[in-house]
């Protein structure tokens, strides 16, 4: 009776193994492979445009909070004070900051 | 990348680094089996394709969540699985699909009645068998006879619990049994 099941398993596994029977790859391997990287490009450039954005609207309210800090506590040296930096060199020290912290962000993002 | 580095070894250079050779190999070396697999859902190539493309995409987006849990394969399949049912969900053919085949099953039943009362140790043609059974008799059936899965890994595939699993694969070997005659029957 065994014997009769096991006959039967392997004559179903010859038969629906064919089902199977190798499928050529005829580029399609390659195909995937140009969407991932397509995808990949489209992701990082969102997320960039995305941040840029981000960086933007925040851009004023950061550079205020950076400066409300640094009343407190100053963040590069002693007697430094943010609020007495002519107006531009505060936008680019802000800039600089904000772009050394942003690929951080992008790559938690990412994640 | 080295082609004699193993599944695992290459989703966890794929992950780590991003590195998209390691993912091609991988795909080159699942791509006949999961388009082959989608073919038999669907009967339909160009179809299985565009899923397998996606199958393949998801799983390049979802990659880190292989925890070399079971076997890269049987995750690979459960993808495909999944996006087969969306598919199908997406554009309410299951009925359909279910009643072609039912249709199909009710047309080829009678030729097996008529013409195919096989004996031990022969079986008739692969869409004969396949138009026999049910929908997921026939997933679980070409998963496990087709493929090799375990009955763990047809659960997790299809997302069936174990037991259904077993009872799909006992069901149509009775089927198959009962449609074409054979007498090698252990029941």
């Amino acid at each position: 009776m065994k014997q009769a099941g096991e006959e039967m398993d392997r004559l179903l596994e010859r038969e629906f193994a064919r089902a199977f029977e190798p499928v050529a790859d005829d580029g399609f391997s390659e195909a995937v492979v140009r969407r991932v990287r397509r995808r990949g490009r489209a992701r990082a450039l969102v997320l960039a445009v995305a941040g840029a954005a981000g960086l933007g609207v925040a851009f004023v309210p950061l550079m205020q909070v950076a400066g409300a800090l640094n009343e407190f506590a100053p963040l590069f040296a002693e007697g430094w004070r943010f609020s007495e930096l002519p107006g531009q060199a505060r936008y680019m020290v802000a800039a600089l900051l904000l772009g050394l912290v942003s690929p951080l962000l992008i790559r938690l993002l990412e994640r | 990348m080295s082609t004699s580095a193993t599944d695992e070894e290459l989703v966890a250079v794929a992950v780590a680094a991003g590195d998209q050779a390691a993912f091609g190999e991988l795909v080159r070396r699942h791509q006949s089996r999961v388009r082959a697999w989608l073919r038999q859902l669907t009967g339909d190539a160009a179809e299985a394709d565009d899923l397998a493309q996606d199958t393949f995409l998801r799983a390049w987006m979802r990659l880190n969540t292989f925890a070399g849990r079971g076997r890269f394969p049987a995750w690979l399949m459960k993808l495909a699985y999944n996006e087969f049912l969306q598919s199908v969900r997406g554009r309410q053919r299951r009925r359909r699909l279910a009643g072609e085949y039912e249709a199909q099953a009710a047309v080829l039943g009678r030729t097996a009645d008529e013409s195919l009362s096989g004996t031990a140790g022969e079986l008739p043609d692969l869409p004969r068998l396949l138009a026999v059974l049910g929908e997921e008799e026939r997933h679980v059936m070409l998963l496990g006879y087709g493929c090799g899965f375990s009955q763990t890994e047809i659960s997790e595939i299809t997302g069936m619990a174990v037991g259904t699993v077993k009872s799909h694969m006992h069901r149509g070997k009775a089927r198959i049994r009962e449609s074409f005659g054979l007498e090698t029957s252990e029941s």
